[in-house]
């Protein structure tokens, strides 16, 4: 109580390093990281060497499928497996927030995650110089990192939004559902009027077509931006200026989840007599 | 462990209404003070969508009691009876639909509380890749507890729960349930709380576990430390707790006062030295009890079952018995008070 200040503390320090820990000793962690290295490195040298693909291109895998196997091997079930298990209980006879839980359990994935993430980006740096003498560090491999490190940090707060709301490793399967859906929300969004009367052959079939994808075409970001939030170095100064709105987006995006996920853990009951 | 300060009992707050209720306005309440509790727990949506019958639970009903600072209370009931429920709400994991619990005039979620409180759960369900030292450390560096003492403070706590120290450095996935308690208990005392939460502390645990765990919370009541206990265990519940609150259908059904052993009806057995010669009749015995407000319920060759109404007649009884110089070898109790009252609620 004479130290209050200290114990109300957002992150939790004890309760980040044992998160870490528990990651390190689970046993299927480090085969599985060594197998996804070692397949995007080799996809990497296949690209360069049979398919001749720009070495800048090849250099670097894509952001995508390096935060996202980081983010889904770790974060899957962040919170729903400890609510599932009844860890919960006990943790919460603890002097700990529940919105200090939410933050720590964010803040540790994100960070594990994005040093998997640079820890591949120097491997593959590493490896292009050695390939082709001369590529050295540059602009590039700045945006990829950032682009990496700001999916790791979005990809995991929408994992502890699922999570606090689903049990055990449901998270994962939601995620992949809702990502399928706006990958099919964006390709709807794609078709232009005149695409519409080729596509459409009935009348009630192109009403529908074209009532459809305006909302989809107003969807497509904001649940892509959900999905999948990162920040494109490139695309963000492209214009000489930085995009504001899209910076905004970016952490409104984190901030909502994790807001949802704490305004969640707040009313969730943790004793097992609730099942 | 290092020795847990005594509170101090006002004596003015000790209960002496009939089922615990104290009555409203002691706001500076030192203790647990839970008021007209109800929950209810609904079915999840999808029942409820699909139609299903399965309909609400009850789980308790304007449940009041006091627990006065220091005090070990025992909580038993059947299955089902709404007793982790009550657990529940104590400790804050659950939301009731009306009433409050507070301790130390504080709700049971608020940082300063949980700070001296201490939890076991029934389900041990912990971090099964800890090892169980690194278990209690995680819990000491939960509770914002000295670094400097925190290696020797894990290491009494395990000493002090009997964990062998070969286990110590063993993850939790490998131990038996026994062994999980002892960890789970040395876990639930980090910090030397002043209120304490067992959920079934005994159960699982090996002979000579439930005996080094019995010691464990006599010594910490004999401290100070208040115990809630929730066991079907009635033996562990007799041996360590003040009083015991009967939960039965999400009510306080009673309140047994386990200090004052002079109530209720209960039965002994008298075994006589195996003399026939010396033996007395079933008549002498049967007008010997009527004298003491006692009845012979049975006579088996050697061994006289009697129901006495207190201690007094109780003692009168042996005296009656000794004094006609009847060989009477020993005083057996049939069944103990928490026993008993299970009894008596069954027939």
């Amino acid at each position: 109580m004479s130290a209050k200040i200290k114990k109300d503390r957002a992150i939790n320090l004890a309760l980040f390093k044992s998160t870490l820990e528990e990651w390190r000793y689970n046993p299927a962690f480090i085969p599985i990281m060594a197998i996804g290295f070692l397949f995007l490195i080799g996809y990497s040298i296949v690209s360069v060497t049979f398919v001749d693909a720009p070495i800048h291109e090849a250099t670097f895998s894509s952001v995508f499928w390096t935060a996202l196997p980081s983010v889904a091997l770790l974060g899957a079930g962040i919170i729903g497996k400890n609510v599932s298990s009844g860890i919960l209980s006990v943790l919460f006879a603890r002097p700990i927030r529940r919105y200090s839980y939410v933050l720590t359990r964010w803040l540790a994935l994100s960070v594990a995650s994005s040093a998997l993430c640079l820890i591949l980006l120097a491997i593959e740096q590493i490896a292009a110089m050695a390939a082709f003498p001369g590529i050295l560090p540059d602009f590039n491999t700045l945006s990829q990192a950032v682009a990496r490190v700001s999916m790791c940090f979005g990809l995991s707060a929408t994992f502890v939004m699922f999570s606090s709301i689903f049990p055990n490793t449901l998270d994962l399967g939601i995620w992949i559902m809702l990502s399928f859906s706006s990958n099919l929300i964006v390709e709807i969004s794609h078709i232009e009027p005149y695409m519409i009367s080729q596509i459409s052959c009935n009348d009630l079939n192109r009403k529908i077509t074209e009532f459809v994808v305006p909302i989809c075409k107003e969807l497509a970001i904001p649940i892509q931006s959900l999905v999948s939030p990162y920040l494109d170095l490139a695309y963000l100064t492209h214009t000489g200026s930085v995009s504001w709105y899209a910076v905004f987006t970016y952490f409104s995006n984190i901030g909502l989840c994790l807001l949802i996920a704490i305004a969640i853990m707040n009313r969730k009951e943790v004793s097992y007599a609730s099942k | 462990m290092s020795q847990i300060p005594a509170p101090e009992v006002d004596a003015s707050l000790i209960d002496s209404s009939p089922l615990g209720t104290r009555s409203p306005g002691a706001s500076r309440f030192s203790g647990i003070k839970v008021d007209s509790l109800s929950k209810t727990f609904n079915p999840p949506l999808l029942y409820r969508k699909a139609g299903q019958s399965k309909s609400k639970v009850v789980a308790l009903k304007d449940f009041s009691l006091d627990i006065v600072a220091g005090e070990a209370m025992g909580v038993i009931g059947p299955n089902g009876a709404g007793k982790t429920t009550l657990m529940g709400c104590l400790l804050g994991f659950l939301h009731p639909d009306s009433g409050s619990v507070l301790i130390d005039g504080l709700p049971p979620n608020s940082l300063p509380i949980k700070e001296i409180i201490g939890y076991l759960p029934e389900r041990l369900n912990f971090d099964s890749w800890m090892t169980a030292k690194r278990f209690v450390t995680h819990h000491h560096e939960l509770s914002y507890q000295p670094e400097e003492s925190r290696e020797k403070d894990v290491e009494d706590l395990l000493n002090a729960v009997g964990l062998d120290q070969k286990k110590w450095d063993l993850p939790l996935g490998n131990f038996s349930r026994g062994m999980l308690q002892r960890v789970g208990l040395a876990q639930a005392l980090v910090g030397k709380p002043k209120y304490l939460f067992l959920d079934e502390p005994a159960s699982g645990v090996d002979p000579g576990g439930v005996l080094a765990v019995r010691q464990v919370l006599r010594d910490l009541k004999a401290k100070g430390m208040t115990i809630v206990l929730n066991s079907h265990q009635l033996d562990q519940i007799e041996k360590i707790c003040d009083r015991v609150a009967f939960v039965k259908g999400g009510r306080l059904e009673a309140l047994e006062d386990l200090v004052d052993t002079d109530t209720n009806r209960r039965e002994i057995a008298i075994k006589f030295k195996s003399n026939p010669e010396l033996m007395p009749s079933k008549e002498a015995l049967q007008d010997i009890a009527l004298s003491c407000q006692s009845e012979l319920s049975e006579l088996n060759y050697f061994v006289a079952h009697f129901t006495v109404s207190n201690n007094d007649s109780l003692s009168q009884l042996i005296k009656m018995l000794v004094n006609k110089d009847y060989p009477v070898l020993e005083v057996i109790p049939q069944s103990n008070r928490l026993e008993r009252y299970f009894k008596e609620e069954n027939a």
